[in-house]
């Protein structure tokens, strides 16, 4: 699965996401592109810590700012099942390992 | 790992931390796109303000609930006392009848007035029957009060009887000339109420 990502995040668009990843593309790899300047709001930030369930996860980003923000929501997840990259190319060969 | 951090963020950072000691959360880290560790320490320390923005919040809307369940509980208690402390009886068609019990302070003389001039007045009564026997103590001013309540209710075309008036209580109603003739006394409730059924011919008079 690949996902576009930006603007302000909220707990709608948050709840909305964890329902469709641990719901119907429950398992699926994501390749989550998150764009400059997107920001999540406190109660987002939470909800998404539900997404520990769902399957291995790759965020690509050029911001250091949202590199940062993902870092401390996936702080206490399993590492093998998250990852922030800078570029697609490295995202998508890490996934390919997870699913070999 | 060596980090090099520029002054003004540092300043940055330890304004942010002081106001937040000082209560005030909304100030918060100044965030640029810094390729280093400590972004990630910024950006935490934002979120954990908006974290303790969001409890305050919480907890302000508990208290607010609290005190107004706690206003409405204490209402629902003055309603329920008020009820309890004047349950005024129609023990026949035009005779009221109001057992007293405990303590009867000025406060509760002006509710019991209030609530049986009420009641005298819509159930058109022509006899108020109370009944003094639960009364353990009625405070220095209170007789007064009742006492006036009964010339009241005698101005409203009603007879008052006191009934149970305890040998402690009785002085009081000398002492505060309630014995002078417009206060009739019985001994029971029951005595009372035979003479009232009497006198409107619905029962033999009593011996008196």
């Amino acid at each position: 699965m690949r996902v576009h990502v930006s603007g302000d995040i909220s707990l709608g668009d948050a709840e909305e996401y964890v329902a469709k990843f641990l719901g119907q593309y429950r398992g699926r790899h994501v390749l989550s592109v998150v764009a400059s300047g997107t920001e999540y709001s406190a109660k987002a930030r939470k909800h998404l810590l539900a997404m520990e369930e769902a399957g291995p996860h790759a965020t690509v980003t050029t911001s250091a700012l949202v590199r940062s923000a993902i870092n401390l929501m996936t702080r206490s997840t399993d590492p093998s099942r998250y990852r922030v990259f800078g570029n697609e190319f490295e995202a998508m060969a890490w996934l390919e390992d997870q699913e070999g | 790992m060596s980090l090099t951090i520029s002054q003004a963020r540092l300043h940055g950072l330890l304004d942010v931390l002081v106001n937040a000691g000082s209560g005030d959360y909304d100030v918060r880290v100044r965030l640029e796109e810094n390729e280093d560790a400590l972004l990630d320490v910024e950006l935490g320390i934002n979120y954990l303000l908006d974290d303790l923005i969001d409890r305050r919040d919480q907890n302000e809307a508990q208290e607010e609930e609290l005190l107004t369940r706690t206003r409405l509980l204490a209402r629902q208690q003055d309603e329920l006392v008020q009820a309890l402390s004047t349950p005024v009886i129609v023990a026949w068609p035009g005779v009221l009848a109001l057992p007293l019990v405990g303590r009867i302070d000025d406060a509760r003389a002006a509710t019991i007035t209030s609530v049986l001039l009420g009641r005298v007045a819509a159930e058109r009564a022509t006899h108020v029957i109370l009944d003094l026997t639960g009364v353990a103590a009625i405070a220095g001013p209170t007789m007064p009060a009742l006492l006036r309540m009964v010339r009241a209710i005698g101005l409203l075309g009603a007879q008052c009887l006191l009934t149970g008036i305890r040998p402690d209580v009785a002085p009081q109603i000398v002492a505060c000339g309630g014995a002078d003739g417009h206060v009739r006394a019985l001994a029971q409730l029951s005595d009372a109420l035979a003479l009232v059924l009497a006198e409107k011919g619905a029962l033999a008079q009593p011996h008196k």
